[in-house]
């Protein structure tokens, strides 16, 4: 298989922390994929994520979420973008949600930036959330956050790079 | 940097089989990925549903899964206490366009680990009619104490996949 889906950066927090940062992220792939096993420290919070540390209204998110429902969440002009919107992050020990999250064309600088977060917080919510920052700025720092809280000790974060050819 | 998705086992079945098994899985990995082309062969059916045991243990596992289904619309529905990881995906059935294979994804993060697994599932089955072409985004959990897995048993829900379907395992490591 050709070398396109390599690791840029991982962690795994060895204590509780507020916000994991990916910076420097190179220009030299056409996608990313972020991939977090993560929970918080305390209950109902939700992920946060945000590109180059821009915190400007430029933010949307649409979210197809399935609990005990169907339901459809539409956010704009948001200051970060929200990574899911139905169950909150898991909050017990050994207990963690999965998030994988495709950034296309991170480093083009003539489109604004696209993602797709799929879901799967523990047996009981699933979700598929489209976003995008309105911004061409190529993507060098990825920060992750939580509404409250913090992500708890080992809570994992990788970024991976996927090139074309 | 060193190329870290890497194809563990692929099998593309040569004769109807009840069940498929990736066995010794290493643990040299941190993540797992599984892509399957699948196929069954449940008389009468449009589609059926994929189980899988981890280790083949029997439980504790349970899901949520939405789907689409042509015109017939969209639901979700959680499965909980059961003997198999219950919303693993759908293939076609019998009775779908023939020479159709469904597509399915599962990640499966930190399989190495005592953690609780939480898996993401993406399934579609496509089929050349306005009904019964189904879509799912699905969550399935393994809890309870778990162990690292090293066996992945993936059977159906009824009846056996057919000829060339294919099941792909993948190992991803995050350094």
């Amino acid at each position: 298989m050709p070398a396109t889906y390599e690791p840029i950066a991982s962690q795994t927090l060895v204590s509780n922390t507020a916000t994991v940062t990916f910076s420097s992220i190179p220009a030299t792939y056409t996608d990313l994929i972020l991939v977090l096993s993560i929970r918080n420290t305390q209950a109902n919070t939700y992920p946060l994520m945000r590109f180059n540390s821009d915190s400007s209204a430029v933010y949307s998110v649409s979210a197809l979420t399935g609990t005990t429902t169907i339901n459809f969440y539409r956010a704009n002009n948001q200051t970060s973008m929200n990574l899911n919107y139905s169950n909150a992050l898991p909050s017990t020990a050994s207990e963690f949600a999965t998030f994988i999250v495709n950034i296309q064309s991170y480093s083009n600088i003539s489109r604004n930036k696209p993602i797709l977060s799929k879901v799967a917080n523990l047996g009981s919510a699933t979700e598929i959330v489209a976003g995008l920052w309105r911004n061409t700025n190529a993507i060098n720092t990825i920060s992750l956050t939580c509404d409250a809280g913090t992500y708890a000790t080992d809570s994992a974060f990788t970024l991976f790079g996927i090139q074309a050819a | 940097m060193a190329t870290t998705y890497t194809l563990i086992s692929a099998t593309t079945l040569n004769t109807t089989s009840a069940s498929v098994v990736f066995s010794s899985i290493p643990a040299t990995y941190d993540d797992l990925l599984v892509n399957i082309s699948g196929r069954g062969n449940n008389t009468g059916a449009f589609y059926t549903n994929i189980r899988v045991q981890c280790n083949s243990a029997t439980g504790t596992y349970s899901a949520t899964f939405i789907y689409g289904l042509g015109s017939d619309g969209n639901s979700v529905i959680t499965t909980t206490g059961t003997t198999v990881l219950p919303r693993m995906g759908y293939v076609n059935g019998p009775d779908a366009t023939a020479s159709t294979f469904s597509n399915v994804e599962i990640y499966i993060p930190r399989y190495t680990t005592s953690i609780n697994k939480s898996i993401y599932v993406a399934s579609v089955t496509e089929n050349n009619q306005t009904l019964n072409a189904i879509t799912t985004s699905a969550s399935n959990y393994w809890s309870g104490t778990t162990p690292a897995i090293t066996s992945l048993t993936f059977t159906t829900s009824e009846g056996s996949y057919v000829s060339d379907s294919s099941f792909c395992l993948y190992g991803i490591k995050n350094s």
